[in-house]
């Protein structure tokens, strides 16, 4: 068996791992954190890969626990500010406006990209997953599986289920409008 | 009134993610070394605060035990005096 360094899994991995971060996290800043993370983490369990799946798909998987529980915190964060401010105006909080700041948006589509974006970013975390490995990363069924852990048949059902919840997202979105 | 999206509308707006271009990520390396170290060195911080931690209790624990034993002692000898007076009277 191949023992991998950290230097060589960076190389190998470093651009695949941020672009994937900022499918999440739609933020150059936050992304580069992320990446950060992976790294520091893949360092931390070196030791403990097994080589039984690929080094990619095991740092992908990484990269996207990752990528959910910065999500997460930053949820919990954004709802702690909010209780703060309720506490002081006794007012419900408006939906604060999302600003996305990734770069491998083309001007042309940024409008349009950006509605669906905030379409994804409010899909339960499995389907979000599913979404952005198929659809943003353009990896097939069965390596997106690998990463997810689960089987093709599964998976797919899985990206069935997201498109649906995603268009009556962007319904709900249309009608807001 | 606002068009619903048919199927291949769906279709057409998830091509759209397609043309999310990959972005160019710099070497961050060296920084993921440094906070490697940083972190090795605060867990070295950390366990020797453990270490210090556990000798001090450890040293507590001594100087604790030593005091019971000196009273015990002096119990023991407190009781003992008035039995030792009595056996001077009856002398």
């Amino acid at each position: 068996m191949h023992h991998h360094s950290l230097e060589e899994l960076y190389q190998l991995h470093h651009e695949r791992v941020f672009n994937l971060a900022l499918h999440y996290v739609q933020q150059v800043e936050d992304a580069e954190e992320i990446t950060q993370d992976v790294f520091v983490k893949v360092h931390e369990k070196l030791h403990t890969f097994q080589g039984l799946s690929e080094a990619g798909t095991w740092i992908y998987r990484i990269t996207i626990n990752t990528a959910l529980d910065y999500l997460r915190a930053r949820k919990a964060n954004k709802r702690a500010f909010w209780l703060r401010v309720v506490s002081i105006h006794e007012k419900k909080p408006e939906q604060e406006a999302q600003t996305l700041n990734h770069p491998g948006i083309q001007l042309e589509h940024k409008e349009a990209l950006q509605r669906l974006l905030r379409a994804i970013n409010k899909l339960p975390e499995r389907q979000r997953s599913a979404l952005i490995l198929l659809k943003m990363e353009g990896l097939s069924t069965e390596e997106a599986a690998r990463i997810m852990e689960l089987t093709p048949k599964a998976l797919e059902s899985l990206f069935q289920r997201a498109k649906a919840q995603l268009k009556i997202l962007l319904e709900q979105s249309k009608e807001h409008e | 009134m606002n068009k619903i999206p048919s199927k291949q509308d769906m279709e057409d707006e998830l091509y759209l993610l397609e043309h999310i271009q990959r972005v160019p990520h710099g070497n961050s390396l060296p920084q993921i070394l440094k906070r490697i170290e940083a972190r090795k060195e605060r867990v070295s911080a950390s366990q020797i605060l453990v270490a210090a931690s556990l000798l001090f209790l450890l040293l507590s624990a001594d100087v604790l035990a030593a005091r019971m034993s000196k009273k015990t002692a002096q119990q023991q000898l407190n009781n003992l005096l008035p039995q030792t007076e009595m056996l001077m009277y009856d002398e």
